[in-house]
């Protein structure tokens, strides 16, 4: 909409390193720290499954996983163009302009 | 609480209030004519109605539970002398003619300004005080005769009252003829029924008519006394075929007079009515079980539907609303029939709720006269937008006049409809909500006209002053008040109800 | 009778006065006043039964205050005071009046000690909400609004319909702990459902929230579902089968979540999952899973409208909150990204926000419990919701593929209300103990443990591992503009058609049986008009003497009738 906001503020590109490699390289570190600290402690769990190392690691890198596969599947049956429900459905409006009112 | 057996010396004002409520609006009625002054004649009118409301409203706390005040004039004693009694029934109806009068006098003095010659204005506020006296005087007297005689003092100022609205219409003039010949007709045959009454019993005290009735039991005499006062009072309180004088009487009246008329005068014959069906006759006699079930219960469902449907076809939102009142009428009148305590219960609220929401309308008509001139659909047209509050009250009032939840006509109807479940006649209970579908349609053809017709292009109307249209919101919002809490008026009414059918009270 | 001043009805008086004050900005900070007047109200009002009113022969207890009341309608205050903030630039009436109606409304349910109070309030967030989506204006949210309000109606009438039965049953119209059994409590259970978004009956939930205006889905996500929760745990806390519904209601809006384009759509179906732990939780029942679910909606409504919130920013400033139309925006809305990363890190609970220390009490009472299928499940939501949520929406809007749009920052309005929301989701999460004490039932509680602390860290990371190596390889759900199907297709679209196919059939038989019904009809008015009209005999003004005759024939009836006698 309005191209007059180009000047990425200090703050803002701090906040754009969170999308850099260099993120990726830290994030890789972490899980590895983290990894590494489940040996490092005393658990005291609920089930026996979760005396396994690593096991909240393992388990939520696993489920995402699938997740990721089933929402890959599913969205190729439940997806519809964006008029399927209109004109009773408000997918395909544009949304009526309210900013015009706070300038 | 009863100054029964309290010896007459050493009352103070307090004890004296019964009779205050009607001597305080009569003597103002001649004090008006007397200083003659236009503009001082509202200023009293308006006081001694203010009065009189404090009064009602003393006395109707008194008797709320149960009680009943026996007020004996002049100190002599019933039943020679003439005996004001004040229980929970009439406390409810005097006070709501005190309400009606306190809230339509503030609408009245700009509407009749505009609809009265200005001339007339001290004799027509002088003749609306003995109106209002009278009309108190019938609810709070004891006295058989003596109803009678308040009877006739209300009746003859409200025949110049209609007539008042002759500077606007000459039609008022023969409207007002017309309800002099059969109110007199009717008066006389009450007086005549009084008569019989006496005959049988050689007494006028309405409670000492009763002991005497019920101890002798029926006989022609007092049977033909029955009757002449049934059909006396069914002129009175416009009984369904004996109505036709109150459609051209609410229209050509001015508008203030049908707005206090139609929230009173008919209201207080049906008090008259309930006294003697219930205190001075008795559901124990065979011939009243008779009359009321075979006579007034088919002629009231006839009112429902055929006053229903000339509504449905008027043209004219004045004279819609008269033939409207007819139909109601006929509600109150079923509530009587069924002689159970539950259709006395309905029969005197819907009394109190029709009261309030007939103002509210007749007083919007005054609205729409004073600001469009007339009140036929082609005239309001389109009003809806240039008179907004006024319009919005009507809305209200016609809500409360079908019956909608939340209003005060529901409840009404609702207690209307247990009644007849109670007695097991579920076909009239059918009936009642069926002639409540005719009544959708007629408002609705009302709000139809305001707010979905484009309104005249010569119409130059405003919306109503505050001085009307505080007085139409205090009873439009009476309206949703009474249908929201309905504890202050089912409860005094149940208390009335029991009082009458002499039941232990509540 | 009325001894204290019922807390709705602070935001009934404001919805009926405030429309009348002129000026929008007065307007809106004489709003501001609503909820922290209620607020106080509630904070000072004693416990126990206070106002029974008697409506119509009915008792109807207005305020039965104990702490599960109180906690519900302290966060709804705060909330509505954020909102309100939030909506400081709104100069619509209809819908400031309509937020107050529904937060007084929802805050009434909540103190109401009776079920016809609770279904009178019922009713009222449900008429009252609907207009925060007709507000936007348009047809299609005219029909969806439309929907929303059949859906939400009939949710009070089944209420109205299981206390009546229940009256019926056990006598009393009281509202406590039930138990599942009879066609009453079953009723009721499927009223609370349906508010409460229980699997198959979730569909209008995510039909009608993102349909709302900017401020109106914030406002939705706050209360209608909350009160369900709050009216599931006091009337069915501990019924086993809440388990299992609450356990498909976390997993299952997962995948839509991830599929959807529209990012308050995406947030819808994540309040959905976010219910499931809820319910799991009331399922569970118990002073731990109660204490744990009335924290968890605590902490819900605060970041799930911390999260509409800032979407809702975007899309006030953008006119879209599709993410295939979005990206990068954080180089323009620095603060409004910053915020919705707070309210990511909550939902993932992650260490320091308030749903680390709520969410955890649920999964421990299911695991003193020893419920192993509920927790591993939650435990699975727990990280996908990382993903579809916390990740998801602020990589769709702020960060990714850059959109080459530049928008404003958010008004200073919504920065205050965001930071407010911020503030109290980093608050409970900084200082548990404080928070915990405002709690039902008291308890000893240890959030920060080192195991907790660990095992959450890696459940987040890895879970933020999978979606990066995911995009790495091209494997996430593509954004492209569409509509995904929902079980409300089954209502929307088949059920349409086989409405449609029938009503051709039944229109060609019904239009016969009309044109006679009309001729016949207009007979009939035409003889009602000919008997009843103005020209009518019935209607004339009729001359005295016939008058007269009248009376003299009715006399004669009279008086042979009571002759007969």
């Amino acid at each position: 909409m309005d191209q007059n906001h180009d000047d990425t503020s200090a703050f803002a590109r701090v906040l754009l390193l969170i999308g850099s490699p260099r993120a990726f390289a830290v994030l890789v570190v972490l899980c590895a720290g983290l990894f590494v600290a489940d040996f490092l402690y005393h658990k005291h769990p609920y089930f026996e499954v979760e005396e396994v190392p690593g096991f909240y690691a393992i388990y939520g890198l696993a489920v995402v996983a699938v997740f990721l596969v089933a929402a890959r599947l599913l969205g190729g049956v439940l997806k519809r163009p964006e008029d399927y429900y209109a004109p009773n459905d408000v997918a395909s409006e544009p949304y009526p302009d309210e900013s015009r009112a706070d300038g | 609480m009863a100054t029964e057996s309290v010896v007459h010396t050493a009352m103070t004002l307090h004890d004296h209030l019964p009779v205050l409520q009607i001597l305080v609006p009569f003597i103002a009625a001649p004090l008006t004519v007397f200083i003659g002054s236009r503009a001082l004649a509202w200023p009293i009118s308006f006081a001694s109605s203010v009065v009189s409301l404090v009064i009602a409203w003393l006395l109707l706390m008194q008797v709320i539970d149960g009680d009943v005040i026996s007020y004996h004039i002049g100190g002599w004693a019933p039943p020679l002398g003439i005996e004001y009694r004040v229980d929970a029934a009439n406390a409810f109806v005097v006070f709501l003619v005190a309400a009606i009068s306190v809230v339509v006098l503030p609408f009245a003095k700009v509407s009749v300004a505009y609809e009265v010659p200005l001339r007339d204005h001290a004799l027509f506020y002088s003749a609306y005080l003995l109106c209002f006296s009278g009309l108190m005087g019938v609810a709070i007297t004891g006295d058989a005769f003596n109803v009678f005689v308040f009877l006739e003092i209300s009746s003859l100022s409200t025949y110049v009252l209609i007539a008042a609205g002759a500077g606007k219409d000459k039609r008022a003039l023969t409207a007002a003829y017309d309800y002099l010949i059969m109110g007199t007709i009717g008066a006389t045959f009450f007086v005549i029924g009084i008569g019989f009454l006496y005959m049988g019993t050689g007494t006028l005290n309405m409670a000492d008519l009763a002991q005497r009735i019920a101890a002798q039991g029926g006989n022609r005499t007092i049977e033909a006394g029955f009757a002449f006062i049934l059909v006396g009072i069914g002129l009175k309180l416009a009984f369904y075929p004996l109505h036709l004088w109150l459609p051209n009487a609410y229209t050509y009246a001015p508008s203030a007079v049908s707005a206090f008329l139609a929230a009173t005068a008919t209201k207080v014959a049906v008090y008259v009515l309930l006294r003697f069906c219930f205190t001075v006759f008795g559901p124990a006699f065979g011939f009243e079980v008779l009359t009321l079930q075979y006579v007034v219960l088919p002629l009231a469902v006839v009112a429902m539907f055929a006053s229903s449907f000339v509504a449905v076809f008027q043209s004219d939102f004045k004279r819609m609303l008269a033939y409207s009142s007819i139909a109601q009428i006929g509600y109150m009148l079923l509530g009587i029939a069924f002689l159970t305590e539950t259709g006395v219960t309905a029969a005197i609220v819907h009394l109190f709720n029709h009261g309030i929401t007939k103002a509210a309308l007749f007083m919007a008509v005054g609205a729409y006269v004073l600001r469009a001139g007339d009140t036929f659909y082609n005239d309001i047209a389109g009003l809806g937008r240039k008179m907004p509050w006024t319009s919005a009250a009507v809305v209200i009032g016609g809500l409360s006049l079908i019956g909608v939840p939340g209003t005060a006509g529901f409840i009404s109807k609702w207690v209307l409809v247990q009644a007849a479940f109670e007695k097991g006649w579920w076909p009239v209970a059918l009936l009642i909500v069926a002639s409540s579908l005719l009544a959708v349609i007629y408002v609705w053809r009302v709000v139809e006209v305001l707010y979905l017709q484009p309104a005249r292009e010569d119409s130059t109307a405003t919306e109503a002053p505050l001085t009307m249209l505080v007085p139409i919101w205090v009873a439009a919002l009476a309206c949703i008040w009474f249908g929201i809490d309905t504890d202050t008026t089912l409860g005094a009414a149940r208390t009335a109800a029991a009082g009458l059918l002499n039941l232990p009270g509540q | 009778m009325v001894e204290l001043v019922p807390p709705f009805l602070v935001y009934f008086l404001g919805a009926a006065l405030l429309p009348l004050v002129p000026g929008a900005a007065l307007r809106s900070a004489l709003s501001l006043l609503v909820p922290v007047i209620g607020g106080w109200l509630i904070w000072t009002m004693p416990t126990g039964t206070h106002d029974v009113v008697t409506l119509m022969g009915v008792d109807l207890t207005l305020i039965r205050n104990d702490r599960l009341a109180a906690i519900f309608a302290l966060v709804f205050s705060f909330a509505a005071f954020v909102s309100l903030v939030y909506a400081w630039h709104v100069r619509d009436r209809v819908q400031l009046v309509a937020t107050l109606l529904y937060s007084g409304s929802a805050i009434g349910a909540v103190f109401a000690g009776d079920l016809i109070t609770l279904f009178l309030f019922w009713e009222g967030t449900a008429i009252a909400s609907v207009f925060l989506i007709w507000a936007r204006g348009t047809e299609g949210a005219y029909h969806t609004g439309l929907r929303y309000l059949v859906i939400q109606v009939a949710s009070g009438v089944i209420l109205l319909s299981g206390a009546a039965l229940f009256w019926r049953e056990t006598g009393s119209l009281a509202f406590d702990q039930m138990t599942l059994g009879s066609p009453a409590t079953w009723l009721i259970f499927i009223a609370f459902g349906i508010k409460c978004a229980f699997p198959l009956l979730h569909s209008w939930l995510p039909d009608a929230y993102p349909s709302a205006t900017v401020t109106g889905s914030v406002v939705l996500s706050i209360f209608t579902t909350k009160l369900a929760v709050y009216a599931l745990a006091r009337g069915f806390a501990g019924t086993e089968l809440l388990i299992w519904i609450g356990v498909v209601m976390a997993l299952f809006p997962v995948i839509w979540g991830l599929i959807e384009n529209d990012l308050r759509r995406v947030l819808a179906y994540s309040l959905i999952g976010q219910l499931g732990f809820l319910v799991v939780g009331i399922g569970i029942g118990g002073e731990l899973a109660i204490n744990g679910v009335a924290a968890h909606a605590v902490s819900s409504i605060l970041y799930k409208s911390l999260l509409f919130m800032a979407v809702g920013a975007v899309l006030f400033r953008t006119g879209t909150a599709r993410a295939s139309d979005l990206g990068g925006l954080v180089r323009s809305m620095p603060l409004t990204a910053l915020f919705c990363l707070v309210g990511s890190a909550t939902i993932a609970a992650v260490p320091l926000f308030a749903s680390f220390a709520t969410k955890s009490m649920i999964l421990s009472a299911a695991g003193y419990k020893g419920y192993e299928g509920a927790w591993l499940a939650l435990v699975a939501a727990a990280g996908a919701t990382v993903v579809y949520t916390g990740v998801k929406v602020p990589y769709c809007a702020f960060f990714g593929a850059d959109s080459g749009r530049r928008p404003a920052e958010a008004p200073w309005n919504m920065l205050l209300a965001m930071g407010l929301g911020s503030a109290a989701c980093i608050g409970i999460g900084v200082f548990p103990g404080a928070f915990f004490a405002l709690l039902p039932y008291p308890m000893e509680y240890d959030v920060y443990t080192v195991a907790h602390v660990i095992t959450q860290l890696q459940l987040v990371a890895f879970a933020v591992l999978a979606f990066v190596l995911a995009r790495r390889f091209g494997y996430l759900p593509t954004e492209t503009r569409s509509v995904v199907l929902d079980s409300d297709w089954l209502y929307r679209r088949v059920l349409a058609r086989v409405i449609g196919g029938l009503a051709q059939g039944m229109s060609i038989a019904w239009a016969g049986g009309v044109r006679f019904q009309e001729a016949w009809l207009n007979r009939v008015i035409l003889r009602l008009y000919r008997s009843h009209g103005p020209a009518s005999r019935m209607a004339q003004s009729w001359p005295t003497g016939a008058m007269v005759q009248w009376v003299a024939i009715l006399l004669a009836v009279m008086l042979f009738v009571t002759f007969l006698a």
